[in-house]
């Protein structure tokens, strides 16, 4: 496995390793401030609720689809 | 109507949400459902009692569902995917209906673990990755947002492969996912098309001014 790894490489899996190391490195310096860290964790979480799949769906049928919701309750009908 | 008068009194014994009225469900499959009884069936036939008794309570909804679409005539979406990753429902499924606690409770009773249970099922995994994983989250979005909606898959016999590791080599070994039945799919044996290959679309515009297409020139 590493003879592959090491001399082919078909999908270069090493092709970033050193620059991948380095961010490695500046992520250890980063978590022993401790303020830092608490920091770029809550600011991470909350940048990802822009990948919400209800906000990208709810786009779509904005801009595309055009349909209209319906809710349903359990009587009626 | 008549009938629904009968609907309503079946609906209160089998499809009640409490757990005493879940576990009278479950009885109910494991005997005739199954053709098991408390000697003969195995933890696969408890998980397949417990997926039709939580099934009927979707079935029901299902109906009514489609009858308020039909009733209001509302626009439908149908999302059609070459994958989906759904991962194991019945958990899923569980929590939708808000009856995981009652669950748990009617299966304790019968000294039965629904941790186990959920355990028995095969991971439905048709697809390969984020794509299909995006696809079935898509699908919670759609029910979330309450668009009627419907997800068109395929079927494949065998999922994504059961891995395995061999000198340090990856084995391949197929997912035969469907080998001991799937208690969530209700075939449609009625419903058949068929489909030609190759072929072109020829698109026209008819009286109202709506794009129609046709896939013509198709082979036999």
């Amino acid at each position: 496995m590493m003879d592959r790894i090491q001399y082919a490489d078909p999908f270069m899996v090493l092709a970033d390793f050193s620059a991948y190391c380095k961010a490695q490195q500046t992520i250890d310096e980063w978590y022993r401030d401790a303020d830092t860290w608490v920091r770029k964790s809550i600011v991470n979480v909350a940048r990802i609720g822009k990948f919400s799949s209800d906000r990208t769906i709810r786009e779509y049928n904005e801009d595309i689809w055009k349909a209209t919701p319906l809710h349903i309750t359990r009587e009626g009908s | 109507m008549q009938s629904s008068v009968l609907f309503k009194s079946w609906g209160t014994f089998n499809k009640g949400m409490n757990a005493k009225s879940m576990l009278l469900s479950f009885a109910n499959h494991l005997e005739y459902s199954l053709s098991k009884d408390q000697y003969t069936a195995t933890q696969r036939d408890m998980y397949h009692a417990l997926a039709l008794a939580v099934r009927d309570r979707m079935v029901e909804r299902w109906i009514h569902t489609q009858q308020n679409y039909y009733l209001q005539d509302v626009k439908r979406v149908y999302y059609l995917s070459a994958e989906y990753l759904m991962g194991r429902v019945l958990v899923n499924n569980l929590v939708n209906l808000g009856i995981y606690e009652e669950a748990r409770k009617a299966m304790e009773e019968i000294h039965l673990d629904l941790n186990d249970l959920a355990e028995q099922e095969p991971d439905m995994g048709l697809g390969n990755g984020g794509l299909g994983r995006l696809a079935a989250c898509f699908l919670d979005s759609l029910a979330t947002l309450e668009i009627p909606a419907y997800g068109y898959g395929i079927r494949y016999e065998f999922g994504i492969f059961d891995q395995a590791i061999k000198n340090l080599e990856q084995f391949e070994l197929p997912e035969n996912w469907l080998k001991f039945g799937n208690p969530w799919e209700i075939p449609r044996p009625e419903y058949t098309f068929n489909v030609h290959f190759y072929g072109r679309v020829k698109q026209t515009t008819d009286s109202e001014g709506r794009l129609k297409s046709e896939w013509i020139d198709t082979s036999k």
